[in-house]
């Protein structure tokens, strides 16, 4: 039997076939389909303090090997999550992950404390990357000096794990790594989706409704492999790598480039099972090349 | 809700657009409901990449139909699909048209026949008078017309092109007479239903609406469907797709039924 453990920080995960956030709800929508402890971990959509509307629609479109989405965090605020939605999750088995997004540092701060006591969250993803929304997300996490402060200031108060993710929309992915490692970040995860734009060429206007979104998708693939590698020669603590992965080999990339654990997302559309059938197929890969651990492909990228 | 492999079992083409799919799938057919849908997997590579949601268009024993209009890729690489092939298919998902006490009035545009045929089905197993208003853009678009025909005795045609039955739009059809006493139920194209949801508030009527969006999850999951209505954006796969025409602010852009 293959050793998947993984370490994420103080965390540990059973197996490290994660699903992302925004992809997976609040944890409790794809139960019928299977039981979420078999994932390594769930990452809960974004909450904000307040509930937030989200986007004019469309919000959604399929694009060569992908979707752009403009969801813009619409989500059940803060009070709902704590009164209805993690209560849902009380005696389902699995390690969940919440996700925060705010438009201040104390809006991450008070969203930090107030997850502190609620026992079903295993750690904070500390979202400084949405691309949908006009303040906070992106606007934090493109800035190094910014990442670093919202991720002091949540370690600060946080009592749990701190893994704080990532935007592709930088020029060098590695110094906003270090701020995030620099702040006290325990984990980043990486990549959100990469900003993107369709045209309707018939009407002329753009086809989403907040104009711009995330690319997400196969397409984006080799664009996180690149950045996950990048992160990996910047920074010590583990990376979650995501982006494009559909397939086992998909995230065997992922792992090599440094990944310790991975997160499926828009391959979740496409099949609910994706994530059970790359964890499968990542012990075949072990086993086929006669590793007896998933750490023995973790950052072992040949560069001679 | 579940995922299912189901085989094709019919294939039966309805002119140059349409395609009608059955497929055994026993455990969906016995929890199928009209106004529910099913998401069905277009192709195992890279793209499309999303699934595409129908309507359940009927349910026997152990078998569904679907009705496809081709439209785009996706439709055009499941209307290729051959008696025999294997579909992933999740379903039923959403939630189901309330069947009403009062005589039934059921309004159709195009393809958005299909939840309400397989509601006809239902009502006349009830008992319930139905008269079905099913308009297209030509008699070639009218694809269940002869189904609807013998499944009530109570039918208007409507045709753009006045190829077939009267020549006009379904809207033009609905007064105070009509609707009078009646439970209404509807799916069409977004013009239709603007116009029906004006129609309608100005008779102080409302009436159940079946909507389609472009959708990612099919499961309430990733937001992306949404309508906006009086409560909210709300999902279009889990709160709906039925939602009352009066609660709805801003319908989708919708896809099929408007190409």
């Amino acid at each position: 039997m293959n050793n998947l453990y993984v370490n994420i920080g103080p965390l540990r995960l059973n197996n490290p076939v994660t699903v992302a956030s925004g992809t997976y709800g609040y944890g409790t929508e794809y139960l019928d389909f299977y039981p979420p402890e078999r994932l390594g971990a769930v990452f809960l959509k974004g909450v904000t303090l307040k509930p937030r509307a989200g986007n004019r629609t469309p919000r959604i479109v399929e694009t060569p090997a992908g979707m752009l989405n403009a969801i813009g965090l619409q989500n059940v605020g803060l009070e709902e999550l704590l009164k209805v939605k993690l209560p849902a999750l009380s005696g389902i088995g699995g390690v969940f992950i919440a996700n925060i997004s705010g438009d201040s540092i104390d809006e991450y701060v008070e969203l930090a404390e107030a997850l502190n006591n609620a026992t079903q969250i295993a750690a904070l993803e500390v979202n400084v990357s949405c691309p949908n929304v006009k303040r906070g997300g992106m606007a934090f996490g493109i800035s190094p000096e910014a990442t670093e402060e919202i991720t002091r200031s949540v370690r600060a108060v946080s009592r749990i794990p701190v893994i704080v993710k990532l935007s592709p929309n930088v020029t060098d992915i590695a110094v906003i790594a270090r701020a995030a490692e620099n702040g006290g970040a325990d984990a980043v995860s990486l990549v959100n989706t990469i900003l993107g734009m369709a045209i309707d060429v018939e009407t002329r206007r753009p086809v989403l409704g907040n104009v711009t979104g995330g690319l997400s998708g196969p397409a984006i693939r080799p664009v996180a492999v690149r950045m996950v590698w990048q992160a990996a020669h910047s920074v010590k603590i583990p990376i979650i790598g995501m982006g494009g992965i559909r397939t086992a080999r998909d995230a065997v990339e992922f792992f090599l480039a440094g990944a310790t654990a991975i997160s499926v997302g828009t391959a979740v559309f496409q099949d609910p099972f994706a994530p059970l059938k790359i964890l499968d197929g990542i012990v075949s890969f072990l086993e086929t090349h006669g590793y007896s651990s998933i750490h023995d492909i973790i950052g072992q990228l040949k560069e001679d | 809700m579940r995922q299912v492999e189901a085989p094709i079992l019919n294939v039966r083409n309805l002119g140059a657009r349409y395609v009608l799919h059955t497929y055994s799938a026993p455990s969906l057919a016995k929890e199928a409901q009209p106004g529910q849908f099913v998401h069905i997997r277009v192709t195992d590579g890279v793209h499309p990449m999303l699934r595409r949601p129908f309507s359940i268009c009927s349910a026997g024993e152990s078998s569904i139909d679907v009705l496809i209009k081709v439209v785009g890729e996706g439709t055009e690489i499941l209307s290729s699909k051959k008696s025999g092939d294997i579909l992933d298919i999740i379903g039923p998902l959403g939630k189901s048209f309330r069947m009403e006490e009062q005589p039934a009035l059921l309004i159709a545009g195009g393809i958005g026949v299909a939840p309400l045929y397989f509601l006809a089905q239902k009502l006349k197993m009830t008992g319930r008078d139905i008269l079905f208003l099913y308009g297209a853009r030509t008699k070639d678009d009218l694809v269940l017309k002869d189904e609807i025909s013998s499944l009530t005795d109570k039918s208007i045609f409507v045709t753009e092109d006045g190829s077939t039955g009267n020549r006009g739009i379904v809207t033009s059809c609905i007064d105070a007479d009509i609707v009078k006493g009646r439970a209404i139920y509807a799916c069409g194209p977004k013009a239709m239903l603007v116009s029906l949801q004006k129609k309608l508030r100005a008779l102080g009527k409302t009436a159940q609406f079946s909507l389609e969006s472009r959708m990612a999850c099919g499961v309430g999951a990733c937001q992306g469907c949404v309508v906006e209505t009086i409560n909210g954006y709300r999902r279009v796969c889990v709160d709906g797709p039925i939602f009352t025409s009066g609660d709805i602010i801003s319908l989708p852009l919708t896809g099929a039924s408007d190409e």
